[in-house]
């Protein structure tokens, strides 16, 4: 599905990614973390064909997003950018229509559908925010937002969804919300996630591997566990992180220390 | 303000645009100045003689309704719908809401040129009276194209860019005019400012066409590009999600709007304010999607320029003001009563 082969990028000064390779299967929720600065946003955007490999390639079904119109890339792979400011003063559902416009576009003007009003509607319960839907996105909360944008990738239904830190402004209630959402879409429709995340704790829990940035480079990948146990994920952190499971579970937790 | 945009609501809101542009576009040719007495009187036509003048035998009323006064109101209608439509882009490219149509230089490249037709005298030799709408056509294209060429970097067309491109040209345009207007003679200096008041007193037919068919297109593409514009509001990244290149909307938004200004330059001159304020208030009253919104600019824009002018006939005639200061006169003060006012206040711009 996806296919990230030894890629090389630099903004001109030290280089951000070195020899990055990562692979991205059907059905699977893939986590990146990483400390602050090691090319994680950077990784994506080169993914969602924003950013040209200095060297390496980067295949999303087998070609190069370079290649592909955007509104053909779009109807595969969606990406939440970490900052999203609106210019204008949309409703939140209008936002969330916007997943809509990749997919068939009926007279001049390309109004939406009953079946996209459907489809968008379903995407709002899911995120928890159906009630919000006449609201002003500019007037909501931080964390109402990013579920608002998650609503906005369900709807757009593609093969990969690409999230910069989808849960950084949730509370801990509305981030396990979102990333139930985010297995229970995957699941259901062969789907992939790929997602850049600070929060251990859900990247152990809900992802079925995990990916180490550091010093630009992939410094480990694998199942989460084994991952977080690993002393280069400590190593790249630069403190011991204490792995255990809940009692009774076998859902694990991270506390570092 | 409903949530989403219906097919419903779209028909309703241009129909009721549409219909106000129709009605004062009707309207203003009846209306005239006579003088009675020594006075000064408002007159009808009779819209029932004008009708039968224009299917029948010509009659006085349908004479000074289609031959004096209609090709100046569609005219009027041409201008408005062109200048507020592509305010509106400007506006959504470049995510300012100082943005208007005059921001990028099509104006001032377009007046250095009719200056400089003024000074040389074209307008005197073969040419004749069309040579300064001419001569400011091609100024705004070469502009057009200048800015273009500075913003666009690589692959890239980033907003900040050709603002500020477009900026910069359009201060460099204007000390070109004054050095050009410091070695004109009064005649010439004082056309030069009259003509750049915007005025709509000489319109005929032949030129009224030139104006109309690169409008028309220039608004067919930019509806196209309607739905973009919404997703661009979010930026280039955030767009390309949604599968809207923003570079390519940007070009395409850019050159359309470009052309679509530079027409209606050509025929009245920088007429100023409607692209900055007809949009501001539309967006309050209808929201932001721009699949109601351009279009709904576009009939409003025309009705609210016709309006001016005809306001323009008549409150000095026989003199006749320049629309460019009516619409401004006309326009500011109602846009402060909207910023003063809390309640649409919040709606004229996001964030």
């Amino acid at each position: 599905m996806l296919r990230v082969d030894r890629v090389d990028f630099g903004y001109g000064g030290p280089p951000v990614l070195r020899a990055v390779s990562l692979e991205v299967d059907p059905r699977e929720v893939v986590c990146i973390v990483g400390p602050n600065g090691v090319g994680k946003t950077t990784l994506l955007r080169l993914i969602a064909g924003l950013l040209a490999p200095q060297g390496g390639s980067v295949r999303c079904f087998g070609n190069d997003p370079l290649l592909q119109r955007r509104a053909d890339l779009a109807r595969r792979l969606s990406y939440l950018p970490q900052d999203y400011r609106l210019t204008f003063p949309f409703t939140v559902a209008e936002v969330v229509l916007m997943g809509r416009y990749p997919h068939r576009a009926p007279g001049l003007l390309a109004l939406e559908t009953q079946d996209d009003l459907d489809r968008a509607d379903a995407a709002m319960r899911r995120c928890d925010v159906l009630e919000l839907a006449n609201r002003r996105f500019d007037e909501i909360s931080g964390g109402e937002r990013r579920r608002a944008l998650l609503a906005q990738a369900f709807c757009q239904e593609t093969d990969l969804v690409l999230l910069d830190e989808p849960t950084s402004s949730l509370d801990p209630a509305h981030a396990i919300t979102v990333f139930e959402a985010l297995c229970a879409e995957t699941r259901d429709r062969d789907a992939s996630a790929l997602v850049v995340t600070h929060d251990l704790n859900l990247a152990a829990r809900f992802s079925d591997r995990l990916v180490v940035l550091h010093g630009a480079e992939v410094v480990i990948a694998g199942p989460p566990t084994d991952v977080l146990r690993a002393p280069e994920t400590a190593a790249a952190f630069s403190c011991d992180l204490h792995v255990g499971t809940l009692p009774g579970t076998d859902t694990p937790f991270v506390v570092p220390r | 303000m409903k949530p989403v945009l219906t097919r419903g609501r779209l028909t309703a809101t241009l129909a009721l645009c549409f219909a106000g542009a129709v009605i004062v576009c009707i309207l203003s040719p009846l209306i005239g100045i006579e003088s009675v007495d020594g006075g000064r009187q408002l007159t009808l036509l009779d819209l029932g003689a004008v009708v039968e003048g224009i299917f029948g035998d010509k009659t006085v009323d349908s004479q000074l309704f289609v031959l004096a006064r209609l090709p100046r109101v569609l005219a009027g209608a041409v201008v408005g719908a062109g200048l507020a439509a592509a305010g509106c882009v400007f506006q959504a490219l470049l995510r300012n809401p100082l943005a208007a149509p005059f921001t990028l230089g099509v104006s001032s490249g377009a007046s250095l040129a009719a200056l400089l037709a003024i000074r040389l005298g074209l307008d005197h030799t073969a040419m004749g009276s069309s040579a300064i709408g001419m001569s400011a056509l091609a100024g705004a294209a070469i502009t057009i194209f200048v800015v273009w060429r500075i913003a666009h970097v690589g692959s890239e067309l980033a907003p900040a860019t050709l603002l500020l491109a477009g900026v910069i040209i359009a201060l460099l345009c204007g000390a070109a005019s004054m050095l050009v207007q410091y070695t004109a003679t009064f005649s010439e200096s004082y056309r030069f400012v009259r003509w750049m008041m915007g005025g709509l007193e000489w319109i005929q037919y032949g030129p009224l066409v030139r104006a109309a068919v690169p409008t028309a297109v220039g608004l067919l593409v930019l509806l196209t590009l309607s739905r973009n514009l919404n997703a661009m509001s979010a930026g280039g990244d955030a767009a390309a999600s949604v599968g809207v290149d923003a570079t390519r909307t940007t070009t395409i938004g850019f050159f359309a709007a470009s052309m679509v200004v530079g027409a209606g330059i050509s025929v009245a001159g920088p007429v100023g304010f409607v692209g900055l304020i007809v949009p501001h208030i539309l967006r309050g009253l209808i929201g932001p999607d721009h699949r109601a919104l351009l279009p709904a600019c576009m009939f409003v824009g025309a009705g609210f320029v016709v309006a001016c002018d005809t306001v323009a006939r008549l409150v000095l005639a026989p003199a006749q003001l320049p629309v460019g200061i009516v619409t401004a006169l006309l326009g500011g003060p109602f846009f402060l009563y909207l910023i003063v006012r809390e309640k649409t206040r919040a709606r004229l711009w996001g964030g």
